[in-house]
């Protein structure tokens, strides 16, 4: 198991702050964040390369982080492989062992698994610059593996491979990651992979751990805004709040929640129902009157991009309930609103405008970073965010 | 990627010109040896003269000067650029910029500048008496050429050491360490060795520069015959005299040595000879 508590690391202005995680023994974790959130400055730190100013990283129990990288026992696989140019792929793989002492024969025997593994022993003669990029992964993790470690850090471990070949690879990944049981952290910003290999995830933004959980629990209950956009969740929207009533442009909802004055919330999708009329709204529903924009058939479901009255929302319809509306771009349906499927967001992020697409990073980082700067730190635990003491 | 631009058909006119370029380069430096030969061919004297030089006892110590003084200044020069030019890439410590700038002093200053300044060092402050005192004697001494040589080439090698270690990623010594290296290891088997072509670079140019240098070599420990002289120096001295097929033919000498001397660090180079060579070029 991996526990990072309060971890703090500066690298040039950049500043890793309170940084708490947790990947569960035999898990495989998957840290998300964008460009510049300081992901690979953790997994750095986590494998040694880095000097924490403050804090613990504990692995199985004890307490690593002033041991020399090499008494980690950590198996690291940066983003380009980092192959060693002047070593054939046989002597890249042996490496660690031989630095640990073994003699010849019994790295070649020790190796040898994990060559057979990662299939790659019609490429033991050959040099890394003549391998390709899917090749050259598999070498790296063999290379990091062969040394038993209990930890394996992966820094966006697909990044370099095509399109194609990543959703094998993830699954490659998996495969291998539940096979041996090792603990394992996934470096990456794209949520595809994350879904495809994950246990458990965490956010990462500006040098913080904004969320983390399993994917599930991030996907349907994004902390912040930052979090639901990075996620790519639909219907982030701005209201404000008072005692009785949450009004996000014209719609009108029950007061959900205890926060008032501006908040952010976040409807899913498909929690929307549709109907051609108003009285189909049941259980406290409330229906809001929104002209049908585009529709788009996405297999399992219907997109449907509405207008209510200034406010977009973004429903997924089955094609069942889109049967019982079926209508032109143009024309009015009405979406019902369940007051309790609103899920309010944290407001210690930036102010998000009513925005349904994912948001520059960099705009995102820029707002996130002004904004942070005055507030109080928090952190989370894997599953569990613990609540600014203000809160 | 030449030869993957012409194979889609003609080639850009940029490479045109750039080949243009290098073609005129190229034809300079094989012109002057070429008119060295032709030169010292056709004149009566000439032949005789290479003949004379070859056989002359004090032309053939001064080879033999500049052979031994030129690699060992080499190796002690390498064996100070590496760790020198390794701490200029990766170091991160106060004062590195101002070590980074006086590295480049040898390299700006004149060549004679430097070994009259080494002089006025050596005769006009407590170094040269100090050094005396525990047996080393450099001024008019041939140990005065290995330590000028090694002075001023060593700027260069460290120079091109720095730009190699700048080139190699730092994160393979990195992972070399999370495999269970130690610093030092993961210096000697990952990074130094992917620097090896630049090392070796820097070592023949070294040795080329210590084997051509004659002004501060002249100013710090003159050119006695038999003693101090070096070809250059003897090449400096005929041409004073006005006996250029002399100069000529120990001109000719040198660029047989120092082409044999490239020619084996291509082969030692092995597969990546042709990296060595486009260092040396730059």
């Amino acid at each position: 198991m991996l526990e990072v508590t309060n971890l703090e690391v500066a690298a040039g202005v950049f500043r890793l702050r309170g940084v708490d995680l947790t990947i569960p023994e035999s898990s495989y974790g998957v840290l998300l964040g964008p460009p510049g959130a300081g992901k690979s400055v953790l997994i750095e730190t986590i494998c040694g390369l880095r000097r924490p100013t403050a804090g613990r990283i504990l692995l199985h129990g004890r307490d690593i982080v002033d041991l020399e990288p090499r008494d980690r026992c950590i198996g690291y696989v940066p983003q380009d492989y980092a192959l060693f140019p002047t070593k054939r792929v046989w002597d890249n793989v042996v490496y660690g062992l031989r630095a640990r002492g073994m003699s010849q024969r019994e790295a070649n025997t020790e190796a040898m698994p994990f060559v057979e593994m990662m299939g790659i022993g019609h490429l033991l003669d050959r040099w890394p610059a003549t391998l390709s990029g899917g090749e050259q992964q598999r070498v790296a993790l063999a290379r990091a593996l062969a040394t038993r470690p209990r930890l394996l850090l992966l820094d966006e471990p697909v990044s370099a491979l095509d399109e194609g070949s990543r959703d094998r690879v993830c699954r490659d990944l998996r495969r291998l990651q539940r096979n041996l049981g090792i603990t394992t952290l996934h470096i990456s910003h794209n949520l595809e992979e994350a879904f495809s290999v994950a246990d458990m995830a965490a956010v990462l933004n500006d040098g913080r751990i904004v969320q983390a959980g399993s994917i599930e629990t991030l996907v349907r209950k994004p902390r912040t805004a930052f979090v639901a956009h990075f996620l790519r969740a639909e219907n982030v929207l701005e209201g404000t709040a008072d005692e009785s009533v949450v009004r996000i442009g014209a719609i009108t909802l029950p007061a959900i929640g205890s926060q008032r004055g501006v908040i952010s919330c976040m409807i899913r999708p498909e929690s929307i129902g549709l109907s051609a009329t108003p009285s189909a709204a049941g259980n406290g529903a409330v229906a809001v009157a929104a002209v049908v924009e585009r529709r788009t058939d996405r297999g399992a479901f219907v997109r449907v991009d509405l207008d209510a009255r200034g406010v977009p929302l973004v429903v997924h319809a089955s094609h069942r309930d889109w049967a019982g509306v079926r209508v032109e771009s143009g024309a009015t349906v009405w979406a019902l609103i369940d007051p309790g499927a609103v899920h309010v967001l944290q407001p210690d992020e930036p102010a998000v405008s009513v925005a349904t697409s994912l948001p520059s990073p960099e705009s995102l980082i820029a707002a996130i970073g002004k904004e942070n700067r005055d507030r109080e730190r928090q952190s989370v635990t894997a599953g569990s965010y613990r609540e600014p003491a203000n809160a | 990627m030449i030869r993957l631009l012409t194979s889609r058909g003609k080639p850009p006119i940029v490479l045109v010109g750039f080949g243009l370029i290098l073609a005129v380069y190229a034809f300079f430096i094989v012109g002057i040896l070429i008119a060295d030969f032709l030169y010292l061919a056709s004149v009566p004297t000439g032949r005789e003269q290479f003949v004379e030089s070859l056989s002359n006892p004090e032309v053939r110590h001064a080879i033999w000067v500049s052979l031994w003084t030129s690699s060992v200044s080499a190796l002690i020069g390498v064996s100070i650029a590496v760790p020198a030019g390794y701490l200029l890439s990766r170091g991160r410590f106060p004062g590195v910029r101002l070590l980074d700038a006086i590295i480049d002093v040898p390299i700006i200053l004149p060549p004679l500048v430097f070994g009259i300044s080494l002089m006025v060092l050596f005769q006009r402050t407590f170094v040269g008496p100090a050094l005396l005192a525990v047996g080393l004697k450099f001024v008019h001494d041939p140990k005065g050429i290995v330590l000028v040589q090694t002075l001023i080439t060593t700027a260069f090698g460290t120079r091109m050491l720095k730009g190699t270690f700048d080139g190699i990623d730092p994160r393979l010594s990195a992972v070399a360490e999370t495999l269970g290296s130690s610093r030092t290891r993961a210096f000697f088997t990952v990074t130094l060795s992917a620097a090896r072509n630049g090392v070796v670079a820097a070592l023949v140019t070294m040795w080329a520069l210590s084997l051509a240098l004659y002004g501060p070599v002249m100013a710090f420990v003159g050119a006695t015959s038999m003693r101090t002289e070096v070809m250059p120096t003897r090449m400096f001295l005929e041409m004073n005299v006005a006996r250029l097929e002399a100069a000529l033919s120990l001109g000719l000498m040198m660029i047989v040595i120092a082409l044999s001397v490239l020619l084996l660090a291509k082969l030692l180079g092995g597969r990546n000879a042709a990296g060595v060579g486009r260092i040396v070029g730059r």
